[in-house]
């Protein structure tokens, strides 16, 4: 395609779209410039892929001017044009299935003193609000508009300044507020504990600091406010996320069966973002081999999958997604899933997309070596490119876990130590995922030694693994630390 | 005006909406209809007033179909598709200039994964917003929209969900600004009509944050929103009058107003003002005439630097009022007039005629023009909700000096009843009325020979905390001494 904005984004409609867009350019309301319907007319044959010959800027040039000498300016202004009037025609394709369309008449009504209008689209856009419940996004924020819109226009026309309906213009916002807050702060958490960076302006964590946010909340189920069974799915979950008591099971309990309740009445969007976040709380506190929370991470997934949340509107699959989707599935021990997700899903990801051919192999390598496959796994592995960073570190591993598994001590060692050279030298690999590698390779070397024949006490580093919170593989250390020490006892 | 509801929006339109709505009518992306463009051009000259008699359905028709046979129901199909049109119209009348235009273009390059655009185009949106004037804190709203955008961006590229501290702070900066806004306006609602609310989370919240550490921690990364939200602070320490320490904390607040040492714009001066008038209004007594007059003239600096509602489109009555009161309390009744005089055009033409003759009326009282002053009362409409009770109240008081004293306790009585019957009015308010009635009726009756006793009606009224006119029947209480 043709690198023009404007084709970038005609690209993106279909059919109905780019239909819509031929009355949009027509349209005086929108454009006065005949050049530009003349333009559109002749790329019109062209949409969505535009990577005809015939776009050649000579060749439009000629179409438009049969007799004046090419000029690559004017078409390039005329494009430009073209790209502009798509680039707004994105404010108008949903513009009036929007709540900013609504909020747009019944303010405007209003003002204008058109009463009839004004209340009969006030309570059309109300209810329409009400049915979308989804106050992980704007449910609430829209709420307080309406609230705010309807207090001014009772105000304005009988003087009657009602406290009750002002309380609950501000109760509207304190909801949107806090569940955007809450939701921040959780996920905030996951990052800087995983990363273990230090944030050095930390305004969600400051208000948390500086206000009685649990008393609040007291107050809001106490006085019956509408938006306290919104603001309590986000507070568990952020109590959950935080684990400050170290009840952090029953606490997730909490969240997660109000997450289950609640989220089926949430957007597609809304979804996604709340499953991200409930897996994102997992793995932080997760412990190497608790069987439960494994299962629900991947009950999460599959979930995601069957409800088909995790395509986007082009119908494709984040690749970290899909890696996340397929993992959580191996270390539930759901392999035959997470064959079967492989071999189906795996052209949702993004053709474009680097990972796609890495990615399929790198979990095909993964699932044969579950099958015990391991020298096939590793023949599988060699068609990782060595450029693709996402799975340098994680196909290094697997390739060590082989070796350690068919008893290569010394392609075992060799490759440990290309590792640790390659982890000395990268200094672009965040320091958070740099420590999960080198902490493996640690624990790994211990385990070769004692294939290789060392007898040294490993009760020491047994626990020492136990305890470390960074590391990659932690599960299948553990196994093979506790095979060494059933074998020697 | 025509009673069609087409013709009622569109008369509402302003010229240039007019000529935009004649555009829109014509464009294929909301009309396909010729015959409702050819339609509009029939009726489209009538324009604001619709009120011709060329507008009556059967001259339409021959209009637009001459030689066939009068259908109504097709003129009425015709009303009904341009009434449909109109009602569109009042959705997309602003849409371009606002903010969500922008954030709807953000909204759906993500949506469909038009990286470089979206990126530009956020630049270019955050841009915009840095560029328009602040609509009473909703650019920090819009500005936490687009980082949201840009963080789900993000998110949905990496999976991961990285802390957006601009997006956050945005939104801190709305909920605060709004609460401050809330709060002041509460308390002038408690102070005035004895307002409570059994449910108050804005105070609720006051109640359970540390505003200040707050501020604090945003004034160290964001200088200027930072000062501002410590002039609403102050403003607001001065309001709730903390530790009496109101004036203190109020010339801390006016400090910072006038150090321009951060950037504002005039909607953000003019709620400043208000709010300082509003916390002015709360605490000054009676008696106090320094703050009176400190009052006044801030409310004239305000005045004069053109920092009125009037910016906004028109005055609205209660910025009217309070400037005429301020004026009046510290008898700067020329001042007043000149006001009255030279702002009567600017306020909503409905209300118009009422405040101008309402407030009229209280300056010919000064000015011992008690006929004329009755006579502007007349004229003001009774069903007005902001001059019914201060109606009675001045006639009453017109009638006292002009020694009427038969029509005095006529209007008494009448406004006795009204009082008995009317739930219009708070509780406070009512007592305030009542109080003032009760009062009225004594120095009544001594004018009218009978025997009080004075010095207990005076020490009384100037004990009565609720009370309308007090000043005036404190006063009069002195002249029958």
């Amino acid at each position: 395609m043709i690198q023009l904005k404007a084709f970038q984004i005609f690209s993106t409609f279909n059919k109905d779209e780019f239909t819509s867009f031929g009355k949009f350019i027509i349209s005086p309301y929108f454009n006065n410039s005949k050049e530009l319907i003349k333009l559109y007319k002749l790329i019109k044959p062209y949409h969505p892929e535009f990577n005809d010959a015939k776009l050649a800027f000579e060749k439009i040039y000629k179409k438009l001017y049969p007799d004046k000498k090419f000029n690559e300016g004017t078409v390039r202004n005329l494009f430009s044009g073209l790209g502009s009037m798509a680039e707004k025609f994105l404010a108008y394709i949903n513009y009036e299935n929007s709540f900013d369309y609504g909020y747009n008449i019944i303010a405007e009504s209003s003002a204008r003193y058109l009463d009839k209008e004004f209340q009969k689209n006030y309570k059309k856009y109300f209810e329409i609000n009400k049915e979308q419940a989804d106050p992980f996004l704007v449910k609430n924020l829209n709420q307080y508009f309406l609230e705010s819109v309807m207090c001014n226009y009772t105000q304005n026309r009988n003087g009657n300044f009602n406290r009750d309906a002002r309380n609950s213009i501000y109760d509207a916002l304190f909801a949107f507020f806090l569940t955007q807050f809450l939701s921040e702060q959780s996920c905030q958490l996951n990052v800087t504990d995983w990363y273990e960076s230090k944030e050095s302006y930390n305004i969600v964590g400051s208000f948390f600091k500086f206000t009685d946010v649990k008393a609040l909340i007291e107050i809001m189920e106490k006085n019956n406010s509408p938006y306290y069974e919104d603001v309590k799915l986000f507070y568990y979950i952020s109590v959950t996320a935080q684990n400050k008591s170290g009840s952090f099971n029953e606490n997730f309990e909490k969240a997660y069966e109000l997450f289950k309740v609640k989220v089926g009445k949430m957007t597609k969007n809304a979804q996604l973002r709340m499953y991200v976040l409930m897996i994102n709380i997992i793995n932080m506190n997760i412990k190497a081999g608790d069987i439960n929370l494994s299962k629900i991470k991947f009950t999460l997934g599959k979930e995601m999958i069957d409800k088909g949340i995790v395509l986007d509107d082009q119908g494709k699959m984040a690749a970290e997604m899909f890696s996340s989707i397929i993992h959580n599935a191996i270390v539930a021990g759901e392999i035959n899933w997470a064959k079967e997700f492989l071999e189906n899903k795996i052209d949702f990801l993004d053709d474009e997309t680097a990972a796609k051919a890495n990615m399929g192999n790198y979990y095909k390598a993964k699932l044969l070596s579950c099958d015990k496959k391991y020298l096939e796994s590793n023949e599988v592995l060699l068609n990782i490119s060595k450029d693709h960073n996402t799975f340098k570190a994680d196909s290094k591993i697997l390739r060590l876990i082989n070796y350690y598994e068919l008893g290569y001590i010394e392609a075992g060692f060799s490759h440990a130590e290309a590792f640790k050279q390659l982890l000395i030298r990268n200094d672009e690999a965040n320091i958070g995922r740099k420590e999960l590698s080198s902490n493996f390779l640690k624990f790994y070397l211990s385990l070769l030694r004692m294939k290789a024949g060392a007898d040294s006490d490993i009760s020491f580093v047994k626990k020492e693994l136990e305890e470390c919170k960074f590391v990659k593989s932690k599960t299948w250390l553990i196994e093979k630390f506790a095979e060494w020490t059933n074998l020697r006892n | 005006m025509n009673k069609i509801k087409a013709f009622q929006i569109l008369s509402t339109l302003t010229k240039d909406e007019f000529a935009a709505f004649g555009k829109f009518i014509i464009s294929p992306y909301f009309n396909s209809s010729k015959e409702l463009s050819k339609f509009f051009s029939v009726v489209k000259k009538y324009h604001p007033l619709f009120d011709n008699p060329n507008l009556d359905y059967q001259k339409i028709y021959k209009k637009l179909y001459p030689g066939k046979k009068f259908s109504e129901g097709t003129i009425r199909n015709l009303f009904s598709g341009l009434t449909a049109l109109a009602e569109k119209y009042l959705g997309y009348v602003i849409y371009e200039d606002s903010s969500s235009f922008n954030y709807n273009v953000l909204l759906e390059m993500n949506h469909r994964d038009l990286r470089k655009p979206f990126l530009k185009h956020y630049v270019k949106s955050k841009n915009y917003e840095n560029s328009i004037p602040d609509d009473i804190g909703l650019k920090s709203l819009y500005s936490h929209l687009l980082d949201s955008e840009l963080s789900d961006f993000n998110v949905r590229r990496s999976n991961v969900n990285e802390p957006e501290m601009k997006s956050a702070e945005s939104l801190l900066i709305y909920l605060l600004k709004f609460f401050f806004l809330e709060k002041s306006n509460f308390k002038c609602g408690k102070d005035n009509f004895n307002e409570s609310l059994e449910y108050n989370i804005v105070g609720e919240f006051f109640e359970r944050t540390d505003v200040e550490g707050l501020i604090n921690i945003i004034q160290e990364n964001n200088l200027n929103v930072g000062i501002k939200l410590r002039l609403e602070y102050f403003m607001d320490l001065a309001h709730e009058n903390k530790n009496n320490n109101f004036l203190e904390h109020l010339h801390k607040a006016l400090e910072i107003f006038r150090s321009g040492e951060f950037e504002m714009c005039d909607r953000e001066k003019f709620m400043v003002y208000a709010s300082i008038h509003n916390i002015l209004n709360s605490n000054v007594k009676s008696s106090d005439m320094e703050l009176k007059r400190f009052l006044f003239e801030f409310k004239k600096e305000m005045i004069e630097k053109g920092i009125t509602s009037e910016m906004f489109g028109k005055m609205t009555a209660i910025d009217f009022i309070t400037a005429i009161d301020a004026a009046l309390n510290v008898r700067e009744i020329e001042w007043a007039r000149n006001f009255i005089e030279s702002k009567k055009d600017s306020v909503e033409d409905e209300m118009k005629s009422d405040l101008y003759n309402f407030n009229m009326a209280r300056v010919l009282f000064l000015e011992k023009k008690y006929e004329a002053s009755n006579e502007c009362l007349a004229k003001v409409r009774q069903e007005s909700i902001f001059f019914k009770m201060d109606i009675k109240v001045h006639r009453m008081k017109n009638f006292y000096e002009l020694n009427y004293l038969e029509a005095a306790f006529a209007q008494t009585d009448a406004f006795k009843q009204f009082l008995l019957r009317s739930d219009i009015v708070s509780e406070k308010r009512h007592k305030s009325y009542s109080n003032f009635l009760k009062f009225y009726l004594l120095l009544l009756k001594k004018k009218s020979g009978m025997e009080i006793d004075y010095p207990a009606i005076k020490k009384e009224i100037i004990e009565c905390v609720s009370i309308r006119q007090k000043g005036w029947l404190a006063s009069k209480a002195d002249e029958l001494k």
